[in-house]
């Protein structure tokens, strides 16, 4: 096999993580799976042509040719998502509106309970919107009342992971710079959160797409880049005004 | 609308694949990466790439096809996959149900053009 750039490598061996995860709780072999995926790798890789190492572009072709290993949704593959599609198929009406019911009982209870009041509603949304997703069957019409919770749960996730710590980090940023205005600290510490941020992202994308479902239904690894690239830019707009201001 | 015919689409490809998959072994064996690019260079089938291995691992789980590595002469050792005899009898199964499928539409077009 060709060479790997630390890059290329670092990248298939993330994506052959990514297999074993999403075959997690089917009755395949994930291992003997990935292993497969590698021996086709280094067959692309090797018919490609070049004596020079594999670079991360290259292994992102590669990698994109085979698809996200979250969405080959194998078919007749068992585990939880199978057992939900076999005891919801038939009955979308009633699974429909048990979610409309505890979204309603959600919304109902936040000014006691908060946010926490919707996880029922998400959970079983979730686990239907995936199982049919999965299984390549729609909701159809039901999906207006299964949805709502998601979208609520996946916006409201999406703005606290965002701006969620800009609060706490101006506070403290705040006792650090004295007397300087407490929001320079706040963004300075955004565009460090958004750094770490935008590194998860390129390091987990799946377990963000499986979180912020629907929302966040195209968030791809490449995306961190941005991510971490705009926090790069906060962080060097308030470190510059701190310095300009102190 | 749209969504409608997607699903209808996907539920289509998804028992097709499995065919294409026991037919494009039926002469011949085939490592991994020949049997998915054999696959995926048939624009009407839409194969992702790496939906064929899971497919493959279920097969041979199934005891439709069986694999066995084999030394190669290009490189390192290859994953050859054959059909078993049950794979065989399972294909041929399938091919009548194919046929008795594609003349049931025909008699039913044939009918409505009528």
């Amino acid at each position: 096999m060709r060479e790997l750039d630390p890059g290329a490598r670092r990248q298939m061996e993330r994506y052959l993580g990514e297999i074993r995860t999403s075959l997690q709780g089917t009755p395949l072999d994930a291992e003997e799976i990935a292993a497969d995926v590698r021996d086709h790798l280094r067959e692309s890789l090797d018919r490609a042509g070049g004596t020079h190492s594999v670079s991360t572009d290259e292994m992102k072709d590669a990698l994109d040719a085979l698809g996200p290993p979250d969405r080959w949704l194998p078919p007749d593959t068992g585990g939880m998502y199978q057992s939900v599609l076999g005891w919801t198929h038939g009955r979308e009406g009633p699974v429909a509106a048990l979610v409309l019911v505890l979204t309603v009982a959600g919304a109902g209870s936040f000014p006691w309970i908060g946010p926490i009041g919707l996880l029922p509603a998400w959970l079983v949304a979730r686990a239907v919107s995936g199982a049919y997703r999965r299984a390549g069957v729609s909701l159809g019409s039901w999906q207006w009342l299964v949805n709502p919770p998601l979208w609520i749960v996946a916006v409201g996730l999406a703005v606290l992971l965002a701006v969620g710590p800009f609060p706490v980090l101006a506070e403290l940023t705040g006792e650090v710079f004295g007397d300087r205005p407490n929001w320079i600290g706040g963004v300075l510490g955004i565009g460090l959160w958004w750094i770490v941020l935008g590194f998860l992202v390129r390091g987990v994308p799946h377990a963000f797409r499986w979180l912020l479902h629907p929302l966040g239904d195209g968030l791809l690894a490449r995306h961190g880049f941005p991510l971490a690239g705009t926090g790069v830019a906060l962080s060097v707009a308030a470190g510059a005004a701190l310095w300009l201001t102190g | 609308m749209q969504a409608f015919r997607d699903n209808w689409e996907t539920q289509l490809r998804r028992g097709i694949v499995e065919f294409a998959v026991l037919a494009a072994l039926r002469d011949t064996e085939r490592y991994g990466y020949d049997l998915v690019r054999t696959l995926s260079r048939r624009p009407g089938l839409v194969v992702t790439e790496g939906t064929v291995y899971p497919l493959l691992n279920r097969l041979k789980r199934e005891g439709i096809i069986t694999s066995e590595l084999r030394a190669s002469s290009e490189g390192p050792a290859r994953k050859y996959y054959r059909l078993t005899s049950a794979g065989r009898e399972t294909l041929a199964w399938m091919h009548e149900r194919w046929s008795e499928l594609v003349d049931a539409f025909d008699q039913i077009l044939e009918d409505s053009d009528a």
